[in-house]
């Protein structure tokens, strides 16, 4: 059986059920323990657990948000029978999580991450600009360092739309907090979590709608509703390595390296 | 204020993979008593074995590309020796076009600065069409 989040115990699955992960695919449903459930499935073979079941894995999750708050569980999690996701899975959750979901009821994360084409930046930081009436040197360590003046001035460029993008987000939101790191030549503009009440959205669609028409220089991908988990308290030694996996990524931002030689970052550019 | 009034400004789910992962995979609860709860293998194309030499690349590009700016005022580089560059540097653009072009290009710039070939092409950088010589940056590339 496949396990995909966890819910409180009187949370309504959608009619009809959703399909889970696995061949054949079967319906969603709960098992429940005290106030607490589990979102499972129970396909006969669980099959491959690749990128489009993650997608679906996540879709799953969505869906069972729209109805209430939940958490995801780490993908390719499975157990043997409902007895041992009571025992393994709730047992252990039973203490902590049920207030952790009651402080993310009607709550949803929005994410949004923005990005400017370099070309653009670079007009923007140059023209006018000392620095663009100098040549190019041709030493390796004084291109460097030419360069890295220019990264300077595309890093405070950076960090002023970031402000004043905040600036307006920020009071339409609960609570807020960045997603990876920012401040560095490789970084982007803005790579962010909101987290607000679901009844809230449309007025930040509104927002962000806004912050597009204003500033058609900006790539910005915003996404959601998510389960707000960049807002979540995970019990200790329930988290995975998150700290590690998102200093990688923090450090590949959008500039570059992040479209060579893997197919999937490729979607990261659009 | 309809959905079907305006493009769609808001997407259901992340465009990438690795966003789609940090909600599912590195944010998920990970239960820890394996008694009988597993995690079953995950055939995800690796996203995370990325190179990070990120920083020194982008300023090198970032200087490489100021040449390659079209910088509207900028009449002192006018006159012949200015126009050259320019039309020489339009045809580099092509080139070096998108993220990847300029990264390869980049790349190309390293190795053939650390061979210390192309030194003498750019020695010579007031004459215009020393400096851009794409066909000489091609043949770096095979190293």
């Amino acid at each position: 059986m496949i396990v995909y989040g966890i819910t409180r115990a009187d949370h309504p699955v959608p009619q009809p059920a959703p399909p889970g992960l696995g061949h054949p695919p079967q319906p969603v449903y709960l098992v429940r323990f005290g106030p607490l459930s589990a979102a499972v499935s129970c396909p006969a073979d669980v099959g491959v657990l690749g990128d489009q079941e993650a997608v679906q894995h996540l879709d799953l999750l969505q869906r069972l948000l729209a109805r209430g708050p939940v958490l995801p569980l780490r993908f390719g999690t499975v157990a043997p029978d409902e007895d041992a996701v009571r025992t393994e899975v709730l047992v252990p959750l039973v203490e902590v999580m049920p207030q952790r979901l009651d402080a993310v009821d009607g709550l949803v994360e929005l994410r949004l991450d923005v990005d400017e084409e370099e070309q653009s930046a670079l007009q923007a930081v140059l023209r006018g600009s000392p620095v663009a009436d100098r040549p190019t040197p041709d030493a390796l360590d004084e291109r460097i360092r030419f360069g890295q003046e220019i990264a300077e001035l595309i890093v405070q460029r950076r960090q002023q739309q970031a402000e004043e993008i905040l600036s307006e987000l920020q009071p339409l939101a609960r609570s807020d907090q960045p997603r990876r790191r920012h401040g560095g030549a490789a970084d982007p503009v803005l790579s962010w979590a909101f987290l607000l009440a679901a009844d809230d959205v449309e007025t930040f669609d509104a927002a962000v709608a806004r912050l597009r028409r204003a500033r058609p220089e900006l790539a910005i991908e915003y996404v959601g509703p998510l389960p707000a988990i960049d807002f979540i308290e995970f019990p200790t030694g329930n988290r995975t390595s998150a700290g590690e996996r998102a200093d990688s990524f923090a450090g590949t931002g959008r500039w570059g390296w992040g479209s060579d030689s893997d197919e999937h970052k490729g979607d990261d550019q659009s | 204020m309809t959905v079907a009034s305006r493009p769609i400004n808001r997407a259901p789910q992340p465009s990438s993979l690795a966003d789609v992962l940090d909600v599912v995979l590195d944010k998920g609860i990970v239960i820890d008593a394996y008694v009988r709860v597993a995690l079953v293998g995950i055939e995800i194309l690796t996203i995370d074995a990325r190179i990070v030499i990120a920083s020194v690349d982008t300023y090198l590009r970032f200087a490489e590309a100021v040449n390659r700016l079209d910088l509207q005022p900028r009449e002192q580089v006018a006159g012949l020796p200015g126009l050259m560059r320019e039309v020489t540097e339009g045809t580099a653009r092509h080139k070096t076009s998108g993220a990847l072009g300029g990264l390869k290009d980049t790349a190309e710039e390293v190795v053939g600065a650390l061979r210390g070939t192309p030194s003498e092409e750019r020695r010579g950088r007031d004459l215009p069409a020393g400096r851009e010589a794409p066909a000489e940056r091609r043949g770096g590339k095979k190293g």
